[in-house]
């Protein structure tokens, strides 16, 4: 249970409310609900209602039975106090009026009078119809008035049939009265006539109690209300024949059949059931009316009552359907809920449920599907993780490879370029010279497709991170031109470097790799003409050009060519074919340090290569040194004293004879202890011009820590670094100390030239 | 009387409690109770009766005022006004007749009245129709001012000897002349002498015993003035005292020492006007309801009187007695 509720709790908390009055929810609620209440109704209302319609008839029946009854009782008691009153009149005409006193005749008068309070005049009239004595509570007594009656209706009437009921009539303008004649048994009696105040039925009326709220009251065969328990209606004398009831039993009365119960309006307005008796002499009319809210008050009660009860079962079974659709819902939602989460990925997730059902076993049922949707995944994670770790060790090998085979491949290619180099001196024949120049030629071509294929590894491998600083495009600019003059002029192109101030921002090493590339790709392909190299200013950016005169691209290859391996056509004849990869590593280049890169080409006219490099803000910064070309290499060179480090001895071999063929004196060792011990074999004064040494030396030691020592020894020479390692981290660190750093294979040319800078700003 | 209605009011609250807090009003409707006397006396509980018989009990549902004159009739109108300035819901002249059922009348014209008199309400202008009363005043009449003649008749059926009856009235706080007139139609029919004899207070009362027995009158007849009502143990000791026969408009007379009476029953009219105030609490209007009339008159008869005055009652009168006090 608290498994559960803390469940339901969870989902509450997650928006679950919603979740819960869901459809389902609701349609559970409802279909429970419908079955309790069918349940309810048949069972136990149905049966009540039938039950009270059945009792209200029988109610009904037994009130209209009472009313009857007492509408009867009420007629007869009507009719017993008339007879009381005829007998009464009897006793003043037993006697004729030859027989007797008068005196006699009053006392009697005077009992009746006592005895019937409702009589209030009594009139005794001779046989004759003439008045003999009128007693009267309220006036005097008159005697031997001999008024003649023997006309009206109230003497003839009552010697033709016994006894005389006159119509009511109003004494006083709200009294009713009624005037009773009776004649004696013997003609010679005369006649008592008798006004009877008819207030005094109601009496008899009012005692009749009609349920809470109904009445009994009486009207004359005129319609006209002559007792009621109001007796303020009485007196206002009411004429009821408006009412339907009344109506319809005077027509009753007067033969035509009619229902014994009627329904119609009392004087206030109220529905009744009513009943009436005939009060038999009179023609009067005894109604009993019970107001039908108070005939319907049981079934009303009972309807209340059934419905009350009907109303607590529904509310029962609603909560109950909550209750239980709850009970249905909350674990099917939690297994949607936790289905969900695993179906999104969490396949730690476990559905709890403790229903002990169905529910708890599709429940168990995801949990399983979980655990093993996890055990797969994690299976497949290892083994993904297992072959990118084989991927990386064969990457990892691949490099080492390759870094051993670019360290191994570059220390004998570039004693062989020494060597060459230095057979040019030896070489004095035409044939044997062409020879070597073509030897010189297939080096030259190999080292350069040697160090491309490696640079396009290395970015392939993407082992390359790029630095990115700030620097001046001058200096850069400077060394391309330094670079490239001699080369141009051996071809007998123009080199141009238009000199910029522009500082900017990128990875130094790599963007001159970048145009170092396009100006030796422009040098190669260019067969007359010149080469320019100058930048141009775009708002934040600058865009580094190099322009050439060479044969152009025409616009169907102008995007093949930065793919590998790609020539053109017409390159392929030339002889200094490159292996065609020198702007694939540009555009990989390009795309590393986000520099876009675009080309200009007019087929015949030339080409354009544009690189885009944002600007930095300009900084103080020594003005580039624009190094003259250096023609008298040779004589700046010759007689200096030259040191070369080297633990490779063929390197040293081939660079000492080379530095020889140049008249300068060398000295070649594989330690930089050794060179300093050489160096002393000069003289004591002796003191080295330039120290060139390689990077890595063996025994920990580096090219760095050989010129360091040397510099200890003899203060500040001139040096710089070659390797044959060509990872960047070894140019960084050559550049972090102040060297120079150039990779083997170094063409003689290079060498030359870089030997020349360094004695020049020596002797400077 | 007070307990059971007590109990009977306990009994309906019980019974319908919801109706009572519908009706637990912040103030109660209020009757004034306008009474010539200083106190209540037997035929007054009538009307708490009527009252109750409309659902109405004092300090439940409804509140009565008090405003006795202590048969000082020059302050019922100064009492009348204090129960319009306290806008009672209804006002009931009860006790001291026509006087008082008059000067409720002139206080008020919106208030309703519901009155209880001796004589005719059309006569002294109470109302204009027994029938539709019509204005705001409605009550009911016990048949005393319209018996004198029937009183002088009975009177001289027990002392038929008499030469002279004394008729005695009551000039200032009623008005007497009708039933002066018939009264000396009454006394010319039965061939005697009528003396009118004026009394207004008790003191008037004495001196005019002294009168009657200076001037040898057999028999004695009052009008139906109030104040021969509350005094009737003063006319009934005086009468003793001087060998009077007398015949008055109520029983409490006869039962206080008076030879008899002949009049309406009043303890129905106090009745009828308790259920007359409570209809008119329900809402109904005053206009409409018909002066009643009470309908049983009675005679009451005190032979321990006539005894001691050396009277013998006739049988006829006897047969009419409704009371024979012995």
């Amino acid at each position: 249970m608290t498994d559960r509720s803390k469940t339901f709790k969870e989902l509450v908390q997650a928006g679950g409310w919603r979740q819960i009055n869901g459809p389902l929810f609701r349609k559970y609620v409802a279909l429970l609900l419908a079955v309790i209440f069918v349940v309810l109704l048949t069972s136990g209302s149905l049966n009540g209602l039938l039950e009270i319609g059945f009792a209200y008839q029988q109610h009904k029946v037994s009130l209209v039975r009472i009313q009857r009854e007492q509408a009867e009782a009420a007629a007869a008691k009507i009719g017993q106090f008339i007879n009381e009153m005829e007998s009464q009149l009897g006793w003043t005409t037993q006697l004729p009026w030859s027989t007797g006193t008068v005196d006699q005749r009053r006392f009697d008068g005077s009992r009746v009078l006592r005895q019937v309070p409702a009589i209030t005049e009594l009139a005794q009239l001779d046989a004759t119809g003439k008045e003999q004595l009128r007693q009267s509570k309220l006036a005097m007594d008159v005697q031997n008035s001999q008024i003649d009656f023997s006309h009206e209706a109230k003497f003839a009437e009552a010697v033709a049939k016994k006894v005389y009921y006159g119509p009511v009539y109003i004494r006083r303008g709200s009294e009713p009265y009624m005037t009773l004649s009776v004649a004696g048994l013997r003609r010679d009696a005369g006649v008592s006539v008798a006004e009877v105040n008819l207030k005094l039925v109601w009496d008899a009326i009012s005692q009749i109690k009609v349920g809470e709220n109904g009445q009994a009251y009486v009207v004359d065969n005129q319609g006209r209300l002559i007792a009621h328990p109001d007796i303020s209606l009485v007196l206002g004398n009411t004429d009821m024949t408006g009412l339907a009831q009344v109506r319809a039993a005077r027509a009753a009365g007067a033969g035509a059949p009619t229902e014994p119960v009627q329904i119609g309006k009392d004087l206030r307005g109220r529905d009744v059931l009513a009943v009436y008796a005939p009060v038999a002499p009179l023609g009067w009319l005894v109604f009993a009316e019970l107001p039908v809210d108070e005939a319907y008050a049981p079934l009303y009660q009972a309807l209340e009552r059934s419905g009350a009860l009907l109303l607590a079962g529904l509310v029962l079974a609603f909560l109950a359907a909550l209750f239980l659709a709850r009970r249905m819902v909350v674990p099917i939602q939690t297994i949607r809920a936790g289905a969900a989460r695993i179906g999104s990925g969490d396949l730690t997730q476990r559905i709890s449920i403790r229903t002990g059902d169905e529910l708890e076993a599709l429940a168990e049922q995801f949990n399983r599907m979980a655990e093993q949707l996890q055990d797969s995944y994690a299976g497949l994670e290892r083994k993904v993780e297992e072959r990118t770790h084989q991927l990386a060790l064969a990457n990892l090998a691949k490099s080492r490879f390759l870094a051993a085979a670019s360290h191994d491949l570059r220390q004998p290619m570039h004693a062989l370029g020494l060597f060459v180099a230095q057979l040019h001196s030896h070489i004095t024949s035409p044939d044997g010279s062409r020879v070597v120049n073509r030897i010189d030629e297939a080096l030259t071509g190999m080292n350069e497709l040697f160090n491309a294929l490696l640079d396009i590894t290395k970015l392939d491998a993407g082992v390359l991170t790029p630095t990115i600083g700030e620097f001046p495009i001058a200096e850069l600019l400077g060394r391309i031109g330094s670079t490239f003059t001699p080369v141009a002029q051996e071809k007998g192109l123009s080199f141009r470097s238009v000199p910029s101030s522009a500082w900017v921002r990128s990875d130094p090493v790599l963007l001159e790799r970048i145009v170092l590339n396009l100006v030796s790709n422009a040098v190669r392909y260019t067969a007359v003409g010149g080469i320019v190299v100058g930048c141009r200013y775009r708002k934040d950016h600058v865009r580094i050009e190099v322009w050439d005169s060479g044969p152009g691209i025409p616009p169907d290859q102008q995007r093949k060519i930065f793919g590998e391996f790609y020539r053109l056509a017409d390159a392929a004849k030339t002889n200094r074919a490159g292996l065609g990869i020198g702007l694939a590593i540009v555009d990989r280049l390009c795309a590393l340090l986000g520099h876009p890169i675009e080309l200009t080409s007019t087929l015949g006219r030339g080409s354009r290569f544009g690189v885009t490099v944002p600007t930095a803000p300009a900084r103080a910064a020594e003005q580039p040194k624009i190094e003259p070309p250096p023609q008298d290499a040779i004589d700046v060179a010759r007689g200096k004293l030259v040191v070369v480090i080297d633990n490779d001895v063929r390197v040293l071999e081939g660079m000492g004879g080379l530095f020889r063929t140049w008249g300068c004196r060398v000295v070649t060792a594989t330690t930089p202890e050794a060179a300093l011990a050489d160096v002393s074999e000069f003289g004591a004064a002796a003191r080295p011009d330039l120290v060139i040494s390689d990077f890595h030396l063996g025994d920990g030691q580096t090219g760095i820590t050989a010129i360091a020592k040397l510099r200890e020894a003899h203060g500040a020479i001139p040096a710089f670094v070659m390797s044959g390692d060509i990872a960047l981290e070894r140019l960084r660190e050559a550049q972090e100390n102040g060297h120079h750093l150039l990779h083997k294979p170094v063409q003689p040319m290079t060498l030359r030239a870089m030997v020349s800078r360094m004695l020049k700003s020596e002797h400077k | 009387v007070r307990r059971r209605e007590f109990i009977a009011g306990l009994g309906g609250a019980a019974a319908s409690w919801p109706l009572a807090v519908q009706a637990q009003q912040p103030a109660l409707p209020i009757i004034g109770w306008l009474n010539l006397g200083s106190s209540e006396i037997g035929v007054h509980d009538a009307l708490y009766q009527g009252l109750n018989e409309q659902g109405y009990f004092e300090g439940r549902n409804v509140e009565i005022l008090h405003q006795r004159a202590a048969m000082q009739f020059d302050r019922l109108p100064g009492l009348a006004a204090y129960l319009v300035r306290r806008q009672v819901s209804v006002i009931v002249a009860a006790g001291g007749g026509t006087p008082t059922a008059l000067a409720a009348k002139s206080a008020t014209t919106t208030i309703p009245i519901v009155f209880a008199i001796g004589t005719d309400p059309v006569d002294v202008g109470l109302v204009a129709r027994l029938n539709r009363p019509g204005g705001n005043v409605t009550g009911v009449t016990f048949l005393a001012q319209s018996l004198i003649a029937k009183r002088l008749e009975l009177l001289h059926e027990v002392l038929q000897a008499a030469k002279s009856i004394a008729f005695l009235v009551d000039p200032i706080n009623y008005h007497p002349d009708a039933e002066i007139r018939a009264a000396q139609n009454a006394a010319d029919a039965l061939a005697v002498r009528l003396v009118i004899l004026e009394a207004s207070t008790p003191g008037e009362i004495e001196a005019a015993f002294t009168r009657l027995k200076e001037q040898r009158i057999d028999a004695l007849a009052t009008d139906s003035s109030a104040v021969f009502s509350f005094q009737g143990a003063q006319l009934a000791t005086l009468a003793a005292r001087h060998a009077v026969p007398a015949i008055y408009p109520i029983r409490s007379t006869v039962e206080a020492g008076g030879l008899m009476s002949y009049g309406g029953n009043s303890t129905d009219a106090f009745r009828l006007v308790g259920t007359y105030a409570g209809r008119i609490l329900k809402g109904e209007k005053p206009a409409e309801l018909p002066v009643q009339q009470t309908t049983r008159i009675e005679m009451a008869v005190n032979l321990k009187t006539a005894k001691a005055l050396g009277l013998e009652v006739p049988t006829s009168i006897l047969l009419r007695a409704d009371e024979v006090i012995e």
